[in-house]
């Protein structure tokens, strides 16, 4: 593992340097009482480096809510669309989790057939993680996604006067290189100080959540009327769906031209909390009522993904907590199902 | 082949749908050049009242005269399709259908009287109803969208996810989940691009419900925020008092009350 440590008084300097190397985006905060979140940074004094959450996660720069796939026309047939693909761009900023969480985007678009949008958006963007301090809604420790140990081309820890480098890439290595005034070598102290550091963030989660035999359980639970009394509770909005890093759904649909003759097709985000989501031709609903699209998404995250890719599909980054306008909490639902809880 | 004939009414309303059409200015000439424009009132002095491919009816049927046109124009047109959320739900007029007609129009017409008021209704209580734009106004893109979809021989797609969906795409702030304030965004129709909460107001419910709306579930949120039921019934029902999501909601609120009971 290569390191280096990034002067504290330095940062400034260098996002000012990632600049140079393509767009970047960061945490920034969305007015004055908004939420963090990722959008290019102009002035590096706006980045911010202690968020708890962004709103939306990472996907939205490698699957945009609104994506358009190809032009189409009489006249000239189909035209993939190639807008932006090969923008440069450096991601600053990204927790564990959400790194975590792009591994498994990856696994589902780069996997068996390779989606050519998301795979030449992720060639051209650079990752550079950043340590973060859990909430009482975190836990990305229960999913193993509290601490990654590639997916990314520089990890920044912060220490007391500055930052140690973890260095994933040579294409990260390139980033300090570029500006190597701006680093020294890590020294000893660091080592111990970064150690220290790691050990009291892991002590210092707050919520867990029991995965041993989950998918299992979930089976044995499918009937219960868990779902059906807390889907009662839901709005079938899909915020859950939207700001979840490891949601990955999307419909397709054509915008035609006024002309008769031409038009675009795109995907947008979808959420299997959408009654429509799971309507098939000839009418029929396969998920008609709300309590089994809830089961659906709990489903899919933690029997469903882990069972065909080995690994959660959930990264514990709280999100669909934090943002459910019903107050519906993954953790508890399953600790529900788990009987730790009667509700 | 032929161009599709079309024909643009409304019925009471303030015509702002209509409207929505004539300030797609940079399109007019496009869609002009792609339909053949049969009658349009608001916008042209010679209407033709002849047979239709499309009909588009904006405005509630408030009057025995809305009803015998609707039914004049549904007996000669092929797809009709009402815009607005007046035509699709009854609109605001239609806010008040659970009181008194006659009371009603005393005291909005005193001693003039106004003897052919009907209660507000959306289309579809009188005829079939092939696709609906809901909006006050409609959304100048998705009118657009749908004729040019019309145009390639398809029907619009319908939105069937709430004006939430699309705020948290906008990265908002959930004005009520994090504020407490009275939003039916996870009520209504998407398509607007939560216009409003993007700009810190709540949703207002001007697009109607969306399908399956949840309605008991944001009542209950709702009064455990404080709000009162007839504040919620009122604010939910504004553009679209929906007799049946009137009722859920009742319901729900009898329940509540014997829940804290
Ligand atoms: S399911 Fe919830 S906690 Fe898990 S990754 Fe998605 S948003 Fe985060
Ligand atoms: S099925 Fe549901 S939970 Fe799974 S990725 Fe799709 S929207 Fe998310
Ligand atoms: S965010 Fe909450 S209310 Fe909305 S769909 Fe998800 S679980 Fe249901
Ligand atoms: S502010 Fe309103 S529309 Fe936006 S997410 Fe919250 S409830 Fe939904
Ligand atoms: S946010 Fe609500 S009130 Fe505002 S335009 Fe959209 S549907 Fe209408």
């Amino acid at each position: 593992m290569q390191t280096a440590f990034l002067f504290r008084e330095k940062l400034g300097q260098f996002l000012a340097g990632l600049r140079r190397v393509g767009t970047l985006l960061a945490p920034q905060r969305r007015g004055k009482e908004g939420h963090h979140a990722f959008s290019e940074v102009e002035d590096p004094q706006e980045v911010v480096l202690d968020y708890t959450r962004t709103l939306l996660p990472l996907k939205k720069y490698f699957l945009p809510p609104q994506d358009l796939l190809f032009r189409f026309s009489v006249a000239e047939g189909y035209q993939m669309a190639a807008e932006g693909l090969a923008e440069k761009r450096i991601v600053f900023g990204v927790h564990s989790c959400d790194l975590r969480a792009l591994q498994n985007l990856d696994l589902v678009f780069l996997g068996g057939y390779p989606d050519p949008y998301y795979a030449a958006r992720r060639e051209n963007t650079l990752l550079i993680g950043v340590s973060c301090t859990p909430d009482e809604l975190c836990f990305c420790a229960s999913v193993g996604a509290d601490s990654v140990t590639e997916g990314y081309d520089l990890f920044l820890t912060e220490l007391e006067d500055g930052y140690f480098v973890e260095i994933g890439s040579s294409a990260g290595n390139d980033l300090v290189q570029e500006q190597k005034e701006l680093f020294r070598e890590v020294t000893d102290e660091d080592v111990a100080a970064f150690k220290r550091r790691f050990k009291a963030r892991h002590q210092s989660f707050r919520r867990h959540l029991e995965t041993s035999g989950l998918p299992r359980i979930m089976s044995l639970e499918h009937a219960s009327s868990i779902w059906a009394s807390r889907g009662e509770e839901c709005l079938g909005c899909g915020g859950c769906s939207m700001v979840c890093p490891t949601c990955y759904c999307f419909s397709v649909a054509e915008v035609p031209n006024l002309d008769g003759q031409s038009g675009v097709r795109y995907r947008q985000w979808d959420s299997c909390l959408f009654k429509d989501y799971s309507v098939v031709a000839g009418g029929h609903n396969f998920r008609p009522q709300r309590g089994e699209r809830l089961r659906q998404r709990i489903f899919h995250k933690h029997k469903d993904f882990p069972e065909r890719y080995g690994r959660s599909g959930c990264v514990g980054c709280g999100r669909c907590i934090a943002f459910c306008p019903a107050g519906l909490d993954v953790t508890e639902i399953i600790r529900q199902l788990r009987g730790e809880i009667i509700a | 082949m032929a161009k599709p004939r079309i024909g643009i009414y409304g019925l009471t309303g303030c015509a702002g749908d209509e409207l929505v059409l004539l300030n797609c200015e940079d399109e007019l000439l496009e869609i002009v050049a792609a339909v053949d424009l049969k009658s349009f009132v608001t916008a042209q002095s010679h209407p033709e009242e002849c047979e239709l491919d499309v009909a588009f009816v904006g405005g509630a049927v408030a009057q025995p005269h809305d009803r015998e046109v609707l039914l004049d124009v549904r007996r000669r047109a092929g797809l009709l399709i009402a815009i607005g959320t007046c035509a699709v739900w009854g609109g605001v007029a239609g806010a008040k259908n659970d009181q008194d007609r006659a009371a009603l129009k005393r005291l909005v017409y005193r001693e003039a009287g106004y003897p052919e008021s009907l209660p507000p209704q959306p289309l579809s209580a009188y005829v079939q109803v092939d696709f609906s734009l809901p909006g006050c106004p409609i959304e100048k893109k998705q009118l657009l969208y749908s004729l040019a979809a019309l145009l390639h021989g398809d029907l619009p797609q319908r939105i069937g996810y709430p004006v939430c969906t699309e705020c948290r795409i906008a990265e908002n702030v959930c004005l009520l989940k994090e504020r407490g304030l009275l939003c039916c965004g996870p009520l209504t129709q998407g398509g607007c691009g939560a216009r409003c909460p993007s700009h810190n107001r709540p949703c207002a419910g001007c697009r109607g419900p969306v399908e399956e709306a949840n309605v008991a579930a944001e009542y209950r949120i709702l009064l455990e925020k404080g709000y009162g039921p007839e504040e919620i019934v009122r604010r939910l029902g504004t553009f679209a008092r929906v007799p049946h999501l009137v009722e859920l909601m009742e319901k729900e609120g009898k329940k509540h009350a014997q829940d804290i009971a």
